[in-house]
């Protein structure tokens, strides 16, 4: 007899799967944050205090208040400093200490979950005190830490795991947090494709063109970008169609691996030829983790059993 | 799993995916509204009809102290789905620069930069740039050019006055790339700032 709705439904929100994935997310979250720390050194007090800042700090959180009063923000944390006679600077950089040093014991796996609210928390805090300066790669980086928060931690690979600290998570419960991961993946390149179906530029070539040239994205040489002028509008078109058509891709096991390889590609392009570093490596990890271990051949069960992925669907 | 366990996780599951799709698509409504993409200007009416629908779902019709309302908008900044995911869409936007004019005692002037530390800050500063490109509130701009301005007095203690002038990038089409066109500016405003005296729009 064949499963009802409800039945395969739960087959498909609650898989059995392994922590790999999760180890995947946790080690490329905090290498994430580590470089964003690390990459922002010289300019971490001109981004977030208001004496040496370029924008007033206290502008974005005028603006944050008014619609999420309880969206945490970096100016709770130098009002607290403030009593305590500890200067805004000061606060602020020894955020930006405390969040390299927890993305550090997240990247080993040490106190996995604590280190995971901490990073999300000071992450989230200095993206939202700097909201002028946020683009793309910050969104991606929360949805990436709040999953990270959520999720089942530690993973067998953390060394929370080596210490004897972690306890037996029900693989239902993994394979449901990898799910919500690759569902949310799945609606993200669907809009971000069909938004770009809708603009001529990308049927034409001339918004890979004029993304290529524009700085500060301009790193690739303009007469060199003209020199492959043939080939834009099938680029644009390229992307386009992989990104509408990736919810429906990525599911099907013989197209999975084209189409995984194919956005991991995409992205490294963008951030290579664009600069775009963080943007490109913080979709690289979304995208393992939610589906590359689907691709990983398993260890054989037994003799004569084959191969077959670690977290393939199954319906039970 | 206990069953009570995965109908909790469902709910949530629901919920979760519900703002990601009516956030994603008031964004992309928005962006239909604005125009300049494939369909008939007519159809404007019925995006921004539609972005409206969205925002409703949104529960933004609620005032701003509404208990619910910022429980959800805590929700959805907490999980960075507050925003959709159009970027580069429908086109490429323009980039925009600040170039400071900074003229000295003697009268002569130089051009400087808005200056920054690492390529990463570079980013943030053309994301700031971009914002400051598409805003309409005029002492916003002015405010922030300001602080902007300040790296370069900062560079030039000596400078009489700072000329700020905020444009935007445009690039060459290929084909007018081919015939030997080049990057050019198109000024959106300058201000004057003098030391300890009040910014002059021009």
């Amino acid at each position: 007899m064949k499963p009802g709705f409800e039945a395969r439904v739960g087959a498909f929100l609650f898989p059995r799967t392994s922590d790999y994935w999760l180890t995947i997310l946790r080690l490329g979250m905090a290498l994430q944050v580590c470089f964003y720390g690390l990459g922002l050194r010289h300019d971490w007090q001109l981004l977030y205090t208001d004496r040496a800042g370029f924008v007033t700090r206290e502008l974005a959180e005028t603006i944050l208040n008014v619609n999420s009063p309880l969206t945490p923000r970096l100016g709770w944390m130098i009002t607290l400093g403030a009593h305590l006679q500890i200067s805004e600077e000061q606060v602020v950089s020894v955020i930006w200490v405390l969040l390299l040093i927890a993305s550090c014991c997240l990247a080993v796996g040490l106190f996995s979950r604590v280190m995971a609210v901490v990073v999300w928390f000071f992450y989230l805090s200095s993206v939202k005190s700097g909201g002028f300066y946020t683009y793309g790669v910050d969104n991606f980086t929360i949805i990436g830490l709040f999953y990270l928060m959520i999720a089942p931690l530690p993973d067998k690979w953390s060394l929370d795991a080596l210490l004897g600290w972690n306890r037996t998570v029900n693989p239902r419960r993994l394979g449901f947090h990898r799910r919500v991961l690759q569902l949310h993946l799945c609606l993200i390149y669907f809009f971000s494709g069909l938004s770009k179906a809708t603009g001529p530029g990308w049927w034409d070539g001339t918004s890979i063109w004029r993304a290529l040239v524009s700085p500060p994205y301009n790193l690739v040489p303009a007469d060199v970008v003209y020199s492959f002028h043939l080939f834009l509008p099938a680029a644009g078109i390229f992307v386009v169609f992989l990104e509408t058509t990736y919810p429906l891709f990525i599911w099907l096991p013989r197209a999975r691996g084209f189409w995984l390889g194919a956005i991991v590609a995409v992205h490294l392009g963008i951030g290579l030829a664009m600069g775009l570093y963080l943007f490109a490596s913080i979709m690289i990890v979304l995208n393992l983790a939610a589906f590359a271990t689907d691709l990983i051949p398993r260890r054989p069960r037994a003799a004569g059993a084959g191969t077959f992925a670690i977290d393939a669907h199954p319906a039970g | 799993m206990s069953a009570t366990r995965k109908r909790i996780c469902l709910g949530w599951l629901v919920l979760h995916l519900f703002f990601i799709f009516v956030v994603s698509s008031r964004d992309l409504l928005g962006l239909l509204a604005d125009g300049g993409n494939v369909f008939p200007k007519a159809m404007l009416t019925t995006w921004t009809r539609g972005e409206q629908v969205a925002s409703s779902a949104l529960g933004e019709f609620l005032g701003r102290s509404n208990a619910l309302r910022q429980a959800k908008e805590f929700y959805v900044q907490s999980a960075g789905i507050d925003s959709g995911y159009s970027f580069f869409a429908p086109n490429v936007p323009n980039s925009y620069k600040l170039v400071f004019e900074i003229q000295h005692p003697n009268g002569t002037t130089e051009m400087d930069l808005p200056e920054v530390g690492g390529t990463a800050a570079g980013l943030r500063l053309a994301t700031l740039l971009e914002n400051l490109g598409q805003i309409h509130l005029e002492l916003l701009r002015q405010r922030t050019i300001e602080k902007l301005s300040y790296s370069a007095w900062a560079n030039h203690p000596d400078a009489t006055r700072i000329r700020a002038i905020f444009g935007a990038v445009l690039v060459p089409e290929p084909a007018q790339f081919l015939r030997g066109g080049k990057e050019s500016y198109e000024v959106i405003c300058a201000y004057d700032f003098f030391p300890r005296r009040p910014a002059s729009p021009k």
